[in-house]
């Protein structure tokens, strides 16, 4: 009797059903996505957020940590020499206006923004393999945006 | 039954499928744990997690008079200078 | 006798401006709506010049800094305007159309109207004047520099900022007062149709957000005149509190153009006119929430990611069953008649905003997020956005509104309307490869607003500049006829003393 009375119901309202449906399943991926942003687990932690926070406490042994300055239009310093595999936190610093450091390693990006009067942190672990990877301002920062780079080199 | 329908329906469903595999990929490329060296995505890990731990946290928000002028993270929140001399601090607690 | 008697003139100022009013001023409501819509194209047409010539420039991997000048000024006119004036015009010159109509409701403050409309063209002019070069986002504090403008010096830069907040003012105004006099002239009962209800519901979304980007300009005002401090994150979240929800002013009235016209070019009603009018809650109310998902590589706190990128996909699922409705209307349909031009229109835009929209999840992806922000990837989406749902159904929407107006006495020919639909279908297809050309290149790491870049990109920025300029014909090949409409009818009613009734 309740399942005849359930199934035309559903029937009836069919776009109710379907909208709320809808709606529970977005629900779903979405409060998914939430928890797991504020757990950590996001894997955006990967790289680090570009707080403080990101960054794995205690450091692991052997953590080069370099201070770059981004100004208009440079990093001071522009060149970071690691190891293969060893462990990178670069702090972010910008002397004047908002500027970007996007560096594509073989493992993933790593994308944060410098915005002056906050810190910017990066943690990452250098490739295995030896080369140069190059990282790049991307945020429009003024006329020398294009020419602002710098090279990790991992020999 | 349109065809030009037909292909509307195709393209929202083909695409949105062909577009949660490309998601998929990415978030398995970019998922490992985070603080440890690996060689490549989609492979096995080796090795202990380093020292995550899960906590609860609240969040406080409140509205200050300071002359500090430094916006900064630090390590239980967010502090934001805003003109006149005012300060918002977020700060989360464990 | 009165004092008007006795004091005699050669004319009186009163009767001589009521005049040049009645004679220069739009007096009804279509009309205005006309006035709106066709400033916007015009607009449009300036910054689709703009981008046509910098995409040029972008031909050359090698450019060094002496061409920044003039490829960053035109990059900004070409923000500027479209984010500042076009959208915000197309917008309102929707509302009005819809609201006049689907429900007779009609504007009663012309003359206001009128005198805002040139305000807000002249506040945009004496911004563009300063030749702002670097900022169009107007990030701070880059927008506060003095290097960031070509021809304002000293305090003078802030006269950009008050130009656009004039600009923003009266369009704020209008707005309002679109909305406000509708109401008060509607007449039937019962529910709003639906396409004055979602686009007077975005047109009035221009009054509930434009004050943020109004009280940001102020801000910039005061930091310059008054050297107020400028916080760059929180006035950047402020920005994006407009900059956010002014992406769906003109995509979601046009929503209301296609729920209320794909039905009648399917020859079947709408498949579900329940979810078209849930939704539009959904829509409106996430629309303000998620602003924050653009500044994702900030250094924002873990609880605003979480938000904004749940919130967002709240949104998208508003959009999703927008799409899915009218595309099972049209499935369920016998046929569709793509014939007329306004169908063919509003199907490609249906079309392109679902292929604009998909690829856009894994934006607010706080996971992902990193791999694509500031590149072409999101340069490639939101400009399938603008070329098809926006412009496209405005298309639509403007061909109707010119049909209306101008159809009786300066009527369509057939090469006109071969143009017309010519134009649709070179502006769609050109432009998807420049779409998906450019989502290609920034997932591989193309970076926006370069004028140098790694030369692997080239053959990249080759096919978006050679799409684009075809694209750009086919703007041509769908304005003129519709221009040309505008013409006659404006020769035959003030020359040839011919008047429509």
């Amino acid at each position: 009797m309740m399942g005849m009375g359930a199934a035309s119901w559903i029937k009836k309202h069919g776009e109710l059903t379907w909208f709320l449906v809808l709606l529970v399943l977005v629900g779903i991926f979405a409060t998914w996505s939430l928890e797991e942003v504020v757990s950590g687990t996001s894997t955006n932690y990967r790289f680090g957020l570009p707080l403080a926070s990101g960054v794995p406490r205690p450091l692991p042994n052997g953590t080069l940590v370099v201070n770059i300055t981004a100004y208009q239009w440079g990093y001071t310093p522009d060149v970071i020499v690691a190891k293969p595999g060893q462990p990178v936190l670069v702090v972010l610093h910008s002397r004047d206006v908002v500027h970007g450091f996007l560096l594509k390693l073989p493992s993933g990006t790593v994308n944060v923004d410098i915005v002056p009067g906050t810190l910017s942190y990066v943690f990452f672990y250098a490739p295995n393999t030896p080369g140069n990877y190059t990282w790049r301002c991307s945020e429009y920062c003024g006329i020398g945006h294009s020419f602002m780079n710098g090279t990790v080199e991992v020999i | 039954m349109t065809k030009a329908g037909l292909a509307v329906l195709l393209i929202i469903f083909l695409g949105t499928a062909v577009m949660a595999a490309f998601i998929s990929y990415n978030l398995i490329a970019t998922s490992s744990p985070p603080f440890r060296a690996y060689p490549s995505p989609f492979s096995k890990y080796v090795g202990q997690p380093l020292g995550e731990v899960q906590v609860n946290q609240t969040a406080l928000a409140s509205l200050v008079v300071s002359q500090g002028k430094v916006n900064g993270t630090t390590n239980n929140g967010v502090i934001l200078y805003i003109p006149f001399n005012w300060t918002l601090n977020l700060t989360v607690y464990n | 006798m009165s004092i008007k008697d006795s004091i005699r003139l050669p004319w009186s100022p009163a009767i001589k401006l009521q005049q040049l009013t009645g004679k220069y001023f739009s007096q009804t409501t279509l009309g205005t709506s006309i006035l709106f819509t066709a400033a916007g194209l015009v607009w449009l047409a300036v910054m689709g010049l703009a981008a046509l010539f910098f995409r040029l420039i972008l031909l050359n991997p090698y450019n060094t800094e002496a061409i920044a000048p003039i490829y960053y000024s035109l990059l900004t006119l070409h923000g500027y305007v479209a984010m500042y004036i076009l959208v915000p015009f197309l917008t309102i010159g929707i509302g009005m159309y819809a609201m006049y109509k689907e429900e007779g409701m009609e504007l009663t403050h012309f003359d206001l109207v009128n005198v805002l409309f040139w305000l807000a063209n002249l506040g945009m002019v004496i911004a563009l004047a300063g030749g702002p070069m670097t900022s169009w986002y107007i990030t701070p504090p880059l927008g506060l520099l003095q290097t960031t403008f070509n021809f304002y010096s000293g305090p003078a830069i802030a006269l950009t900022y008050i130009g656009l907040f004039i600009t923003e003012a009266c369009i704020t105004a209008v707005a309002g007062i679109t909305v406000f006099d509708g109401i008060r002239t509607r007449r039937n009962k019962g529910k709003l149709s639906i396409f004055p209800t979602y686009a007077l519901t975005f047109t009035a979304m221009i009054v509930f957000t434009t004050p943020f980007l109004m009280a940001t300009l102020m801000w910039y005002t005061l930091g310059i005149l008054a050297h107020v401090y400028v916080n760059p994150t929180v006035a950047f979240l402020l920005f994006w509190m407009w900059g956010h929800p002014v992406v769906y002013f003109v995509p979601f009235a046009v929503f209301g153009a296609l729920y209320a016209y794909i039905p009648k070019f399917a020859g079947r009603k709408l498949f579900s006119e329940k979810w078209a009018r849930w939704n539009l809650f959904l829509l409106f109310v996430f629309t303000m929430l998620v602003w924050a998902h653009h500044m994702l590589v900030w250094p924002l706190p873990v609880w605003i990611r979480g938000f904004v990128n749940a919130s967002t996909l709240l949104l998208a699922a508003g959009s999703g069953v927008t799409v899915l409705n009218l595309g099972l209307t049209i499935f369920l349909a016998k046929r569709y008649d793509f014939s007329d031009i306004r169908g063919l229109a509003y199907f490609l835009a249906l079309l392109g905003f679902i292929i604009a929209g998909i690829p856009a999840l894994i934006l607010p992806e706080n996971a992902l997020n990193p791999i694509v922000h500031n590149t072409y990837y999101v340069v490639g989406h939101f400009h399938l956005m603008i070329w098809t749902i926006i412009i496209l159904g405005s298309m639509g929407i403007i061909i109707d509104q010119f049909l209306n107006a101008f159809g009786r006495i300066a009527p369509l020919s057939n090469l006109s309307l071969k143009s017309i639909r010519a134009g649709l279908l070179l502006w769609f297809g050109s432009f998807l490869v420049v779409g998906f050309a450019m989502m290609a290149a920034g997932y591989q790491g193309l970076i926006r607003r370069e004028i140098a870049y790694p030369v692997e990109f080239l053959p990249y920025m080759q096919t978006m500049t050679i799409f684009a300029w075809l694209g750009g014909i086919g703007f041509v090949l769908m304005a003129v006829p519709a221009f040309s409409m505008v013409t006659r009818w404006l020769v035959m009613k003030y020359y040839s003393g011919v008047v429509e009734q």
